[in-house]
């Protein structure tokens, strides 16, 4: 499974979506940047690595993000 | 996986047979199990086959054939950041931290941002007391490598699996958010207590609005990660000081609505948990087992430790969390 378009995560975080189908540690993990977002934009560009990498040392997470 | 209630004798003969095991149990009881390959935390309540119920002359336990290697570590407060590190590859970790310490506090507010916490699956629960024995006896947890006992550190046991088997944990919430028309509440900073909220984005006292708008606190506030519905429950209301205190931490940011009232709280149980928890590790939570008055009632097949917090990664309210190894 291909890592997911990191733009396409930026615009993840910055939502509201639901990813209910997604394994519990991703869903708490997005969750999480995105409080850490709302309370500092700035650190946007960092979430997005911090979630890239997730993705790249789990890989079922891949799976989790395919269709975002 | 393998979960029994077992009396002293049978789970001593269990722990000599080298067998790596998580055990829940009255402290008499865990003080007096030999030096092995098992951590412990003390409970008094559970969750059986045929319903809640008080057990202090039996110990619960879980016994892991699937691991291949058990790596238990003692990590104070200072010490949870580095949790990851014991993180085995392909493996799970399973935290057992006494209530009310440091290690509590810390790791429910900070445990989420620590490095690598994701990597592997975490599950665990807060260690308690019978109720009657609050402020009278502290909670523990136990390192069974040494047998000794902690009322401020955590104990962690990171498994090494047997080939082909994954690791799938997930939550029973069997509330659910209160409609987008219901007041939203944020807090002004992250916490196990706040004396003021913004609630629909206007700040108020929270204890003076609980009281003029009869919340009942037995409902969690909660938050919606991204699907995952993350309950914190209210502990308790000071309308002199104005603070009300949480179970788990309230985050700073997030947006919290209060839940729908359940109509049966053990039908809700047993409605979202079905069958073929026999398997499985899990752990429910006091303030369930309270609020739905689940003792001598039957919520299904998820039997395990009634803890005053639940660990699914994060620290969890009124939360059901459980712990599966499927094949990959």
């Amino acid at each position: 499974m291909a890592l997911p378009n990191p733009s396409k995560l930026k615009t993840l975080i910055q939502s509201e979506d639901n990813i209910s189908s997604a394994s519990l540690a991703t869903r708490i993990l997005l969750g999480r940047l995105r409080i850490e977002v709302r309370n500092n934009p700035t650190l946007i560009d960092a979430k997005v690595t911090e979630l890239m990498e997730f993705v790249r040392v789990n890989r079922y997470a891949a799976d989790d993000l395919a269709h975002i | 996986m393998k979960n029994e209630l077992l009396s002293l004798d049978a789970a001593a003969a269990r722990i000599a047979t080298g067998a790596v095991m998580t055990i829940a149990g009255d402290e008499a009881l865990l003080a007096q199990l030999p030096r092995g390959n098992w951590i412990g935390g003390t409970s008094v309540y559970f969750v059986t086959e045929t319903g809640g119920a008080v057990i202090r002359d039996k110990l619960y336990c879980t016994t892991l054939p699937e691991a291949t290697v058990a790596q238990i570590r003692v990590l104070g407060a200072d010490e949870l950041p580095q949790i990851a590190q014991g993180y085995a590859t392909g493996g799970l970790s399973i935290i057992l931290i006494p209530a009310f310490s440091r290690a509590h506090s810390v790791f429910a507010v900070d445990g989420p941002s620590y490095a690598g916490f994701f990597n592997q699956p975490l599950v665990g629960w807060i260690s308690g007391v019978h109720l009657d024995d609050i402020g009278r006896v502290a909670p523990k947890v136990f390192d069974g490598r040494s047998g000794r006992s902690y009322g401020e550190e955590a104990v962690v046991m990171h498994l090494s699996l047997s080939a082909g088997l994954v690791p799938q944990v997930d939550i029973v919430n069997i509330f659910a958010q209160n409609d987008a028309t219901a007041p939203a509440f944020r807090f002004p900073q992250s916490g196990f207590a706040a004396k003021t909220a913004l609630i629909d984005g206007r700040e108020m006292s929270l204890a003076a609005y609980l009281r003029d708008n009869d919340i009942d606190t037995r409902l969690p506030l909660i938050a919606n990660y991204g699907g995952a519905l993350i309950n914190v429950s209210v502990q308790s209301v000071n309308h002199e000081s104005g603070e009300v205190a949480f179970y788990a931490p309230v985050m700073q940011g997030v947006e919290y609505r209060f839940a729908k009232p359940l109509d049966d709280y053990a039908a809700a149980f047993s409605r979202q948990l079905g069958v073929g928890g026999e398997g499985q590790y899990s752990c429910n939570c006091i303030l369930n087992y309270l609020y739905g008055e689940l003792e001598g009632k039957a919520t299904g097949s998820f039997t395990g430790p009634v803890t005053f917090g639940e660990i699914a990664y994060m620290l969890l309210n009124q939360t059901l969390v459980r712990l599966e190894l499927q094949a990959a």
